[in-house]
């Protein structure tokens, strides 16, 4: 049988979290904010993450060119509980993740890059 | 369309963060703390998954506008209800119809001050429909939410995905 794209992408937010087992949550939106699918803990409210993330890339790329650094590759939050990342995931899709306070980030960007290249050929 | 993006904007101190925070947490907000750069409100309406923009109406923040509003099915154009702020109101509107296809909605906010115009008065200066609002009046929640509602439900029929 064949998946749909939203099951898809659970999918490949499944391996992720399977790969790197640091990664807590993640969540997959449409550039304009909207809920695409997300692999989270119940008590994150899916649609403001959506949203928030959508708007941290934004002003990430804002930044970028005000600095002029090229373009946006990722965004990088640190909390004293742990990391969020934002990546973008092809035109369309921006991907988000977070991770524990002990988590290696080397490992969550390569396996997280990965997924969002999938996730790029998808949408 | 489960998930919808609404977006309330409008100058500064209008009430925008008010209104978003009477839908989504029933509670009124009393004294203004301006918003930096974008917040976010939730609210389930029937089978919608709302998620309501909180724009920042200051003006050094206004360039983040254009970005934010992509998507969007619904646009809460807030006013205070003063004439200079619903002319400056109209400005903003009229510059937003040749940027997006959302539903526009105006709201004349703040029609508990002496001095407020009537919404039917904001309504033929704005040129979109147009509702009167107390955001700081906790049983104007109910009157909210139906206006939200009612909106969703236009968008959905006459804005395409
Ligand atoms: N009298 C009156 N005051 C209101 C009403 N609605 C909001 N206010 C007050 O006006 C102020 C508006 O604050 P906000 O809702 O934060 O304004 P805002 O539009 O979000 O402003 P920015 O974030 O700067 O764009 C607050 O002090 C509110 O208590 C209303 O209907 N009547
Ligand atoms: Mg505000």
């Amino acid at each position: 049988m064949l998946l749909g794209k939203n099951e898809e992408i659970e999918n490949i937010l499944r391996k992720l979290q399977e790969d790197a087992p640091q990664i807590e949550g993640a969540a997959v939106v449409s550039v304009e904010g909207l809920p695409i699918a997300a692999s989270l803990p119940p008590e994150i409210d899916d649609v403001r993450l959506a949203a928030i993330t959508a708007a941290i890339l934004s002003l990430g790329e804002r930044a970028v060119q005000e600095f002029e650094k090229g373009l946006v590759d990722e965004v990088y939050v640190k909390g004293s509980g742990g990391y969020i990342l934002v990546m973008g995931a092809g035109p369309n899709a921006v991907i988000t993740v977070s991770a524990s306070k002990d988590a290696n980030l080397g490992v969550v960007r390569l396996y997280m890059k990965r997924a969002a290249e999938k996730i790029s050929e998808l949408i | 369309m489960k998930y919808v993006k609404v977006v309330f904007l409008g100058l500064p101190s209008v009430g925008k963060t008010s209104i978003i925070t009477l839908l989504s947490e029933n509670r009124v907000v009393k004294s203004y703390d301006p918003t930096v750069g974008v917040d976010f409100g939730s609210l389930s309406i029937g089978e919608c998954e709302v998620c309501m923009w909180d724009f920042a109406g200051q003006d050094r923040f206004r360039f983040l506008w254009d970005d934010f509003v992509r998507g969007a099915k619904v646009i809460f154009a807030v006013s205070d209800s003063t004439p200079k702020n619903v002319l400056q109101t109209k400005k903003i509107i009229d510059e937003l119809k040749e940027k997006t296809d959302a539903l526009i909605i105006g709201i004349a906010n703040k029609q508990d001050l002496p001095g407020a115009m009537k919404p039917n008065q904001v309504e033929s200066i704005l040129g979109v429909p147009t509702y009167g609002m107390v955001a700081i009046d906790p049983r104007k929640r109910v009157k909210m939410y139906s206006i939200l509602r009612q909106a969703l439900e236009e968008a959905v029929l006459t804005v395409s995905n």
